[in-house]
């Protein structure tokens, strides 16, 4: 089977070896016929010669390894042309080697720099062409073909007069026959069978249009006074048409047409280029075309080029947005003046509106109001900086509902460095946001449960705290009533009585708000707080608790220290719950020596330092550990959550809870941190 | 008979309450002294004569407690009546402050009524004992300047023997102990036997009260 499929393959390589030998030398002796016929009258050499243009067109279109057969095709066909024409074999030969010399310059030359096909497709690709194939090989060559025909002294021309005649004349050839057998090799055929029938419209009319001017401004016009040389222009709008819409091949084409058109009118003496000495007109024909060809064929190139390029990146365009849209996050883009220009399909998915509602800054509509100036401060700062941020916000889905998204944006920049925008992914964070939210609440719950248990505790101080003002009240007010059954009432006193009442009032008052706070108050909202006063305040109300312990409360809470990112109650749980704990710690303590130090202090600038030191029984290292565990308790009333619920309550504020034990002192010191306000604040 | 004091000692923490119950004590009349701790009162009466008053005292306190100070004084063996005013008493504390001798136990928000009555009661009772006190002191006095052998006949006198039976058992004569007897009676500033029957029973029933330090 293998060996059958081989078989055929060797069979077909043949075939087409066969075929290319064949092709190359019909093409050969057509063009060296067209070659001849384009000889203007009363001059020898031809103004155009194909041949040497066809081999090196057939070179480019086949692989290295088959150049032979491109050369062992065009030799017979070589031969039967000279021969017809009657010159010496010696000189067929040498220009057989000579044309062959061209077209494989041109070709090994065009090979070093261009490995694809040869499609003039690039501005890169026409200069090589032109430089190597055009100029180059035709110029080495004419030397070699003029020292040849010196040597043969063939029709007793000179050197020069030789290498003059031919260099033109094969530039000529190479800048209009090559490109049109290559493009139509390579791309033309493809085109016409593939393109629908309105397609050809365009090329048809402009082949028309200039097979119409060409033979107007070549053949039928005549030299003369009345020839204007305005006419030559004339082709040039078409051969622009064609560079410009149909790019390499619909130049090539075109020129192709021209060069042959003049020409041939110049043959039969029609056109301008008739009027001076044969050898003149040819050269000035010559000029002529190659001036005209090399532009058309740069401008195609560099419009093939500029239409590689916009493919290219319509390509990736489209590319990237069906990668965007296909996407699961949401992404956004914006441009250089900072507005959306662009949302993806599950951005829109999301929120249920259209590009055309979103773009622009219409999509901050679904912006939850109270993230609207956050997100767009942040945006704007990073903006101008330059800097990637990412932030979480809400954003309204298309049931009305907010959503929870990260949202991420990263500064783009195009392949030069310039800035061009913003491009930002999202994520829906939603069900994350919620269970951080649950945890947050089950904490808070948790905290307010011990408070309101330790509340509880202290309820009987606290009934004396409020007790206190009660009777100074209603003492002052019977005093009142007495002072006031006398005659005369002592109205000073009086006075004095109500502002005393006044104040006893606000006192009870103040103590009714403190528990009030401390039992209601559920969720931690951070606020920036004098520590030292919120310290102060709820040793104030522990006031009775410490005198039924017998126990002394040291405070040093200093002053001028930066305010604090805090919540008050919570911090003051925990500072209530670390005096309770150093009460009960004391309790085996003579009474007159129970003391308990508390103080703040500055240790670092971002963060302020509470301690609170009993003088009690201490705590072992094993005790240590577990103390901060939940439901570890040393007192037979107590819930065991206290430790571990306020250092929970430290950690959301960010700072740190812990104890020390020394050896040399007696009790145990708790310490606790608490950023202040600005670190917080810049840290958010 | 001596004018009544109508001094009252007040002693509470709490500035705002000390300040109320002293305008409500002083309204009805009396002389109040107040005080911010228990040792700062200890120091002062400590230092000054005792005279009839009384004391208004908060259980709970810095330092001193109110309880801690009863007993101070109950050692101390001083006449001074004392009123507990306090926000928290329970059964046990009213039981023990009323068993150590407080003429009264008020809760705390207190009412005037109940305050300047219990007050009116405990000056009353520190007049009677500082009179009280006054006159068993003058009867020590006239005790003392007895000689031995008048203070024998004095013992068995009132003991109910006859004059004969005194000398029989003093180894004297009856006319001896007559004479004793008239000094007694003399000394010891009665008019009538009956009184001094009286007088003497009160000398032995009584220790003698000293202010210790």
């Amino acid at each position: 089977m293998l060996a059958r499929v081989k078989t055929k393959r060797k069979m077909e390589a043949k075939t087409r070896s066969i075929l290319i030998g064949l092709l190359v030398g019909i093409a050969y002796y057509l063009g060296a016929m067209v070659g001849f016929a384009l000889t203007l009258p009363t001059h020898s050499v031809s103004t155009l010669w194909p041949p040497n243009a066809i081999v090196l067109a057939f070179l480019l279109l086949e692989p290295r390894q088959s150049y032979w057969l491109v050369l062992l095709g065009a030799f017979p066909a070589h031969l039967v042309v000279q021969l017809q024409s009657g010159v010496p074999l010696p000189m067929i030969l040498c220009w057989f080697i000579s044309n062959s010399s061209e077209a494989l310059i041109g070709a090994f030359c065009l090979r070093r720099y261009i490995t694809g096909p040869v499609d003039f497709s690039s501005v890169r690709c026409v200069l090589l062409y032109v430089v190597f194939a055009a100029l180059l090989a035709p110029f080495l060559s004419s030397f070699l073909d003029a020292g040849f025909v010196s040597l043969v002294g063939w029709k007793e021309q000179t050197y020069w007069q030789v290498w003059l005649t031919r260099f033109p004349s094969n530039v000529l050839a190479a800048l209009a026959i090559p490109p049109v057998i290559l493009l139509w090799a390579s791309r033309g055929v493809r085109w016409l069978r593939g393109a629908p029938w309105h397609r050809y419209l365009e090329p048809v009319f402009i082949i028309g249009g200039l097979i119409v001017v060409s033979v107007l401004v070549f053949s039928w016009q005549t030299a003369g006074a009345k020839t204007t040389p305005a006419s030559l222009y004339l082709p040039l709008p078409f051969l622009l048409w064609a560079a410009m819409r149909c790019g390499a091949a619909g130049a090539s084409t075109t020129l192709l047409i021209v060069v042959l058109g003049s020409i041939f009118g110049a043959a039969n003496g029609g056109g301008p280029f008739v009027s001076a000495s044969a050898a003149d007109n040819v050269f000035s024909l010559q000029i002529f075309l190659v001036a005209i060809s090399l532009p058309i064929m740069f401008l195609a190139g560099l419009v093939e080029e500029q239409r590689e390029k916009a493919k290219i990146l319509s390509e990736s365009e489209a590319r990237f947005r069906s990668m965007a849209n296909s996407a699961p996050a949401l992404i956004w883009m914006s441009g250089l003046d900072g507005r959306f220009n662009f949302f993806n399909k599950a951005w829109l998915d999301l929120t249920g509106r259209t590009l055309r509602q979103e773009l622009g800054n219409g999509w901050a509509e679904g912006l939850h109001p109270e993230d609207f100036h956050r997100f767009f401060e942040k945006y704007d700062s990073s903006f101008s900086a330059r800097e990637e941020f990412s932030m979480e916000h809400r954003l309204r889905k298309h049931d009305g509902e907010y959503s929870w998204i990260f949202n991420k944006g990263v500064p783009r920049f195009a392949s030069d460095g310039t800035f061009v925008g913003y491009i930002g992914s999202a994520i829906d964070i939603t069900q994350r946001k919620e269970a951080e939210t649950n945890l947050q609440q089950e904490r808070e719950q948790l905290a307010r449960m011990t408070r309101v248990s330790t509340m509880g505790e202290l309820a009987a101080s606290l009934a004396h705290e409020l007790n206190q003002p009660l009777t100074a009240i209603l003492a002052n007010a019977q005093a009142a009533e007495r002072l006031m059954a006398a005659k005369p009432p002592d109205l000073e006193e009086v006075g004095a009585i109500l502002k005393d009442i006044i104040e006893d009032n606000n006192r009870a008052g103040e103590i009714i708000w403190r528990m009030r706070a401390l039992i209601r108050k559920e969720n931690i909202e951070l606020v920036s707080l004098d520590l030292p006063t919120v310290i102060r305040d709820i040793v104030t109300l522990l006031h009775s608790e410490a005198i039924l312990h017998n126990v002394r409360i040291r405070l040093d809470l200093g002053h001028g220290f930066s305010p604090v990112c805090g919540d008050r109650v919570h911090l003051q749980q925990v500072v209530l719950n670390l005096l309770l704990n150093a009460f009960d710690a004391m309790k085996d303590v003579p009474a007159n020596e129970r003391e308990i130090q508390l103080w703040v202090m500055a240790e670092s600038d971002d963060r302020l330092t509470v301690g609170v030191r009993d003088c009690g029984t201490g705590i072992t290292g094993e005790t240590l550990d577990k103390a901060f565990e939940p439901f570890y308790t040393t007192k037979h009333d107590g819930l065991g959550m206290g430790l571990a619920v306020s250092r929970s309550i430290i950690e959301v504020h960010g700072g740190e809870l812990w104890a020390e034990c020394s050896d040399s002192k007696p009790g145990a010191t708790f310490y606790f941190t608490v950023p202040v306000w600005r670190s917080a604040e810049s840290r958010n | 008979m001596m004018s009544e004091s109508r001094t009252v000692f007040l002693v509470d923490d709490d500035p705002f309450v000390r300040r109320a119950l002293t305008r409500l004590i002083k309204s009805a009349g009396y002389t109040v002294q107040a005080f911010a701790s228990a040792r700062d009162f200890l120091a002062y009466w400590r230092a000054t004569d005792e005279g009839p008053a009384c004391l208004a005292l908060d259980v709970r306190m810095p330092g001193l407690s109110g309880l801690d100070l009863q007993h101070e004084l109950q050692a101390a063996h001083t006449l001074l009546p004392i009123i507990f005013v306090t926000g928290h008493g329970d059964i046990p504390m009213s039981v023990k402050a009323m068993k150590e001798g407080a003429v009264d136990f008020l809760p705390k928000p207190v009412k005037d009524k109940d305050l300047l009555r219990a007050i009116d009661q405990a000056l009353t009772r520190a007049n009677h004992d500082h009179a009280e006190r006054r006159e068993l002191e003058d009867i020590q006095r006239r005790v003392k300047s007895l000689t031995p052998r008048e203070r024998e006949v004095m013992t068995l006198a009132v003991g109910c023997l006859l004059n004969k039976q005194i000398a029989f058992e003093l180894g004297t004569v009856e006319k001896t102990v007559k004479v004793h007897r008239a000094r007694v009676m003399e000394k010891m500033e009665v008019q009538s036997f009956a009184e001094l029957v009286r007088i003497a029973e009160r000398v032995k029933n009584r220790p003698t009260a000293q202010k210790s330090e």
